[in-house]
């Protein structure tokens, strides 16, 4: 971690005056939106698109927009979505990504080079056929139905391959002479030492199921299984006519956890993005 | 009470076999040490004893219970690797107690044990760092604990000496084979350093291209090498061989001395030298006698100018001879019939 934070502050040493306008200006355009939402979420109507710094504060917009959708129930089907995903991504990519660095097997190759094709397929090709498999299965508006698609994530598998095909062989073989069998090494010996790019690819799952919505408004039916993202667009839909207050007010809701989350944990997200080797 | 036996073991990978042919035993409490240059198949064959290579064919016994199928922790042995394998995220403590609590021995016995290991070692002072945090010597303790604690019939080591610096390698030699004495330990050592395993082992089994080239206590390989290859592998500076009709002569270079010139010795021989490298104690002296090249060792500093020549003799129980064609030794009583011996060009000529 030391070696971080002085690499860290070499690089900040090395930008320049120009690169750091360049980095604020990008900052605040990326936050732009999100600082309008609240300006809009905050202040009564009238103050939406009139900026003045002595407009009156308000929480009439969450409440109406709270009363408006039932926010509560998608906020659980997003969060039991994305803790289903994630649990899946988490123990199918540990296990396809040992057996892919670590034990030799026919066709490894083919594997391999199929898991690195699915990389490159944007997940929305699929949605048809994705949508009739589901079918099949009577899943249609069901929590596993949102997330089957994305349990066997090729990037995790990759992610996790790379990370396990450095570990060292000697702590593989000590861990196994000392009595460990292939799936105790796997818990005690690689899973640890794997930690930092743990962190990082839930951090990336988190945000990319939170805020997923095509698949889950293709899959989704009823309240039973509708994420907030869904839910927001059907709570936005125009024929009511667009209240931009409530619906900012609104996203800020849907939001809100994750962009606490990460503030709280930014400096780990930060440091173990770093770690893992993805930027 | 642990006898380690190795019957017709053989591992390919392709052409020549890693191993092949490896037949020896290691008795209870002995120190064996496998010894061989690099890429002779060492460490491969000590993974097929550990179980961490599958061979191609062949038997293990340890205690007469055939082990050669057995996964890796099943067989009651435990091993020390060159790179040491600490497990980076424990600390010092939770790696030597590993094993034990993989095979959940009770805490009280696990706390008996590593008291006892840490006395041993040495360690008391850093149970609670990371191995990241240790130098080398210490990690080399940390893992020769963690290898004591298993209380193993077997323990196997794979040049566990090679990392470390040149006085620090010294000591552990000796604090490894006082250790291995005191507790009884079954110590099979793989090394491609010859001093090493001389100094240490009880017995030494020398690997070359994957076959064993002879098995012996370390004097008898010195004494007797059973080929050219043991010749030269074996002591230091190699032994000088001299290849005369379909023989191998071969002198160690300690035993060859200097004759005062003109005392008329008959088995003297003149030679030139080529030049000369100060070790300290001793001098290595390059000789040319005749189209052969020699070396030759003697106490002290000598100053010789290159040119100069020399007159050298050595004892007839010092010589050995050896087969051209196959390298196999020559045995003795052979020899006094057909009376090998170097002689000088000028016999020839004459002859
Ligand atoms: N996993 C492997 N795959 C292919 N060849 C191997 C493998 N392990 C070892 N070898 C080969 O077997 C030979 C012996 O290797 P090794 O036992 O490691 O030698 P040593 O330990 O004596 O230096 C070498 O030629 C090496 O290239
Ligand atoms: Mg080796």
């Amino acid at each position: 971690m030391m070696v971080l934070a002085i690499n860290t502050s070499a690089v900040n040493n090395q930008l320049s005056l120009a690169e750091k306008i360049c980095a604020w200006i990008l900052g605040f355009l990326w936050l732009m939106p999100l600082l309008f939402a609240f300006w809009a979420a905050f202040h009564p109507a009238e103050y939406t698109t009139h900026f003045d710094l002595l407009a009156p504060l308000t929480l009439e917009h969450f409440y109406s927009a709270w009363e408006q959708a039932p926010f509560a129930r998608y906020m659980l089907n997003t969060l039991i979505i994305t803790t289903i995903i994630l649990g899946c991504q988490l123990v199918l990519c540990t296990l396809a990504g040992y057996v892919l660095a670590r034990i030799p097997f026919r066709g490894q190759g083919l594997v391999m080079a199929l898991v690195m094709m699915q990389l490159m397929v944007m997940p929305e090709v699929l949605i048809v056929e994705n949508y009739r498999t589901l079918a099949d299965l009577n899943m249609i508006d069901t929590w596993v139905g949102v997330g089957l698609p994305y349990m066997a994530s090729a990037f995790g598998i990759f992610l996790l391959r790379q990370t396990f095909a450095i570990v060292p062989q000697a702590l593989d073989d000590a861990a196994r002479v000392e009595g460990c069998s292939r799936l105790q090494v796997l818990w005690k010996v690689y899973v640890p030492q794997a930690k930092p790019v743990y962190l990082a690819y839930a951090l990336v799952s988190i945000s990319y199921h939170w805020n997923n919505f095509l698949w889950p408004l293709v899959v989704t039916n009823t309240e039973a299984s509708r994420p907030l993202t869904v839910g927001m667009a059907i709570f936005g839909a125009p024929e009511s006519g667009v209240d931009w207050p409530m619906i900012c007010a609104g996203t800020l809701i849907a939001v809100s956890p994750l962009l606490a989350a990460f503030l709280i944990f930014q400096k780990q997200f930060v440091q173990s993005f770093m770690r893992a080797g993805i930027k | 009470m642990s006898r380690l036996s190795i019957q017709k073991l053989r591992k390919s990978w392709g052409d020549p076999p890693a191993a092949d042919d490896i037949d020896f035993t290691v008795e209870s409490g002995e120190f064996v040490a496998l010894l061989g240059p690099s890429g002779c198949g060492k460490s491969t064959t000590l993974r097929m004893i550990a179980g961490l290579e599958a061979p191609d064919s062949g038997h293990i016994y340890l205690n007469d219970k055939e082990i050669t199928h057995l996964s890796p922790g099943k067989r009651d042995l435990a091993m020390v690797f060159q790179s040491y394998a600490l497990f980076p995220h424990l600390s010092v403590r939770e790696n030597i107690l590993f094993g034990l609590q993989v095979r959940k021995v009770s805490k009280e016995e696990q706390k008996r044990r590593l008291n006892f290991v840490i006395e041993l070692v040495d360690l008391g002072s850093h149970l609670h760092k990371k191995p990241g945090q240790l130098s080398g010597g210490q990690c080399q303790r940390v893992a020769l604990a963690r290898a004591v604690i298993s209380e193993a019939r077997l323990c196997l080591m794979d040049e566990p000496l090679s990392n470390l610096d040149a006085k620090l390698r010294a000591e552990m030699r000796s604090e490894l084979r006082a250790l291995q004495q005191r507790l009884g330990m079954t110590v099979l050592y793989v090394t491609h350093d010859q001093t090493e395993a001389m100094s240490m082992a009880d017995r030494i089994i020398l690997l070359n291209r994957g076959r064993i080239e002879q098995i012996g206590r370390p004097e008898e390989l010195y004494n007797q090498p059973a080929t050219t290859f043991a010749a030269q592998f074996i002591g230091a500076p190699p032994m000088n061989l001299i290849r005369i009709e379909n023989r191998v002569l071969g002198v160690r270079p300690e035993h060859i001395q200097l004759v005062q010139p003109g005392m008329g010795l008959k088995s003297s021989h003149r030679a030139v030298v080529k030049g000369c490298d100060y070790l300290g104690a001793d001098t290595l002296i390059q000789l040319q006698l005749d189209e052969h090249s020699l070396q030759l060792r003697i106490t002290g500093h000598q100053k010789l100018q290159p040119g100069s020549s020399l007159e050298i003799s050595w004892a007839e129980q010092d010589q050995h001879s050896f087969c051209r064609t196959s390298g196999q030794r020559v045995a003795a009583d052979a020899l006094q019939e057909q009376h090998i011996e170097y002689t000088k060009k000028e016999t020839h000529y004459a002859a």
